[in-house]
């Protein structure tokens, strides 16, 4: 049976039930309601990161469901991102960020582990200027406090 | 001026989940370059960047070495700043030299919310500051683990019945022990554990003074316990059971203390370099007879395997075994068939052995590894006829004499399993992907070609060789949980778009004991 989802801006989107239960918070909404074809609103996600997230948890319909102790194994955990998902998260920031809040929101937690890697990623191997540019930030620290903050800082950097 | 609106770069890694995800994959610089971006991030990333500290001395620590002279910037006032931010704390200590980053770091005060605490190679002159870190973060503490440098803290911390240091009266969440190196009077050890309700494992190298002295057991003259100096607590503690421990991790010594872990479901065995004599080994049986009715995995590497069966035997049931085998050990191991799940015997080292006999009598086995072995495609074949009852296995390493590389790579090819990218290559791949770079053209060819050379050389296996690649290929598929296998040439991963379609298809002339309609 289709689910209905409804995002911030209204808009309807029928997706199966299979899929829509990869958010676990949907799951859990359905679960709760037992059988009924009421729409469910989604008022934080609009209609745009909605698709994304939707075609995610299509690609993924059949993933086994992660067992927790697993991603705590070091060596299961990797800094590997499959090809697909590479693919899927080459957006602009903006809506990496939109992709990493729904899937905190809905509890999708594959999409918000790969949503945070490819922001790692982004961020590895570059300065706190760089940084602010690929991400749009405004550097608000007085030239002392940036100063002193980098003294402070002097442990931890490459040398 | 009113504040801009943050950026939802910001907003959104302001959620510590997220914050937390992010950091994860970032090293110590890269935390340190985000703490430098913007107020809201210094607050998100400073208490990440010192989240986890790892220090390993006599290598020069940075921590240490400050290099600059702003004494805002000195260690001691940043730990004043930052110390309460610390989580996770690491230090091997080997340095002689005084003084030196444990002094330095377990004496601040601020450093009062650590959940876990690695101390390795611990000298005897921070014995002190230790106990002081230990009993600062008494409340928070989850896993601690402390490892004395050598033997010689023994001596130099006095008598016999000295622990090194008298540990916090309740550590409320701890819920693993590491000790390696102690000396403790049992009456010390059930004050840790009763101190500690919430331990779930225990790793024990220590040894244990006063009562059961081990030469008294071996005479047989004395009852352990009249040796006991603690007899006004003696009752209380011989009934003292923790009933939350399940975890133990022990060396040969300990096994008498036992008594006071029921709920041990794991014993890992540690450390257990020397045999024990008859009338040891049989206490050490017996107590597991009497006290660990819930035991039911037992893990022994570098164990002495002649040990193996008596213990084996002593366990109610058997779910997982993993380590070092002999053919008694293995006999000992399919005694238990009925319940065991998980058996990795890739250390077995013997050229007889049976492991198709593990997967025709163990109903339950999801996971069997094994190192080499004889068997040959014959005895596989004819396994293959009398049927395997493992119809729930997920993971299989099997090495079978003379099965080729190519029979190998044939055989999965018809399961359609896939090799599993090592590390490196998958790496490789990423960063290609990362860079945009496209494989280049001539890269491409020479792929191609070798798929070409390894179908053509496929085509070519003789007739006797397609025949059992069919059959154990078709055989395999009726394992419909089966997802990962190993013949001996590296991991393959079974795609499966989805399990239950494949129980219905009748692939298998010889399929009655596994048939999964009964």
């Amino acid at each position: 049976m289709p689910v209905i989802l409804v995002s911030s801006d209204a808009q309807e989107f029928k997706v199966d039930k299979e899929v829509a239960e990869r958010s676990i918070l949907i799951k859990n909404m359905l679960e709760d309601v037992g059988e009924s074809d009421s729409p469910i609103p989604l008022p934080n996600v609009t209609a745009a990161v909605l698709t994304k997230v939707i075609e995610y948890c299509e690609h993924h319909r059949n993933d086994p469901v992660q067992v927790p102790d697993e991603t705590d194994d070091p060596r299961k955990r990797s800094n590997d991102i499959e090809e697909w998902d590479m693919k899927f998260m080459q957006v602009d920031q903006e809506m990496l960020f939109e992709i990493i809040l729904a899937a905190n929101y809905l509890d999708i937690k594959p999409l918000l582990d790969v949503g945070c890697k490819t922001v790692a990623n982004i961020i590895k191997g570059k300065t706190p200027e760089e940084i602010r540019k690929a991400f749009n930030i405004v550097n608000d620290f007085t030239p002392e406090e940036e100063a002193q903050i980098k003294k402070e800082n002097e442990w931890a950097e490459d040398r | 001026m009113p504040p801009l609106p943050l950026p939802i770069s910001v907003t959104a890694t302001a959620i510590p989940e997220i914050a937390l995800l992010i950091a994860k994959d970032l090293c110590k610089p890269d935390l340190s370059s985000c703490s430098r971006v913007c107020r809201t991030w210094s607050h998100i990333y400073t208490p990440l960047l010192w989240r986890d500290l790892h220090a390993h001395v006599p290598d020069a620590d940075p921590l240490l070495t400050p290099t600059s002279d702003t004494p805002s910037a000195s260690p001691v006032s940043l730990l004043l700043k930052n110390g309460a931010f610390i989580k996770n704390l690491s230090i091997v200590d080997n340095n002689a030299d005084r003084p030196c980053v444990s002094d330095l770091i377990y004496d601040r005060p601020a450093v009062q919310n650590l959940i876990r605490l690695t101390a390795s190679s611990i000298q005897h002159d921070i014995i002190s500051p230790t106990r002081n870190i230990v009993h600062r973060n008494s409340d928070t503490l989850r896993v601690l683990w402390l490892v004395f440098h050598g033997n010689k803290i023994q001596n130099l911390a006095g008598g016999r019945r000295t622990a090194l240091f008298e540990f916090p009266s309740r550590m409320p969440l701890l819920q693993s022990l590491y000790l390696q190196h102690w000396q403790l009077s049992r009456h010390q050890l059930i004050s840790i554990l009763k101190a500690c309700p919430s331990l779930k494992l225990l790793s024990f190298d220590i040894h244990i003074t006063g009562d059961h002295d081990e030469d008294d057991l071996c005479n047989g003259t004395t009852d352990p316990k009249d040796a006991s100096d603690q007899n006004k607590d003696k009752d209380e503690e011989t009934v003292f059971q923790h009933q939350r421990i399940e975890t133990f991790r022990m060396c040969s010594r300990l096994y008498m203390i036992m008594e006071h872990l029921p709920r041990v479901k794991l014993l890992e065995f540690y450390r257990f370099d020397r045999q024990l004599d008859t009338l040891h080994q049989d206490r050490f049986c017996q107590s597991i007879r009497e006290h660990c009715l819930d035991l039911q995995e037992l893990w022994a590497y570098g164990f002495e395997c002649s040990m193996l069966p008596a213990v084996l035997d002593s366990m109610p049931r058997l779910v997982t075994f993993r380590g070092s085998s002999d053919m008694a050990t293995v006999l000992s191991i399919l005694d238990h068939a009925a319940t065991l799940e998980e058996a990795n015997l890739a250390d077995y080292s013997e050229k007889t052995f049976l492991p198709l006999q593990f997967l025709e009598s163990c109903p339950r086995l999801t996971m069997f590894w094994t190192g080499h072995s004889m068997t040959t495609i014959a005895q596989v074949q004819e396994s293959l006829e009398r049927g395997w009852v493992c119809r729930d296995l997920k993971e299989l390493r099997l090495s079978i004499f003379k099965l080729s590389p190519l029979l190998i790579e044939a055989i999965m090819q018809e399961l359609g399993a896939h090799r599993e990218p090592d590390s490196r290559t998958s790496k490789m791949r990423a960063r290609v992907i990362k860079q945009g770079q496209i494989m280049g053209l001539e890269q491409q060819q020479l792929q191609r070609q070798h798929e070409l050379d390894l179908q053509a050389a496929i085509d070519m296996l003789l007739p006797d060789q397609k025949a059992f690649q069919k059959q154990f290929a078709v055989f395999l598929k009726r394992l419909v949980y089966l997802r990962r296998l190993n013949f001996g040439t590296g991991w393959y991963r079974v795609k499966r778009s989805a399990g239950p379609n494949l129980t219905g298809t009748n692939f298998f002339r010889n399929e009655h004991r596994l048939d999964l309609g009964s």
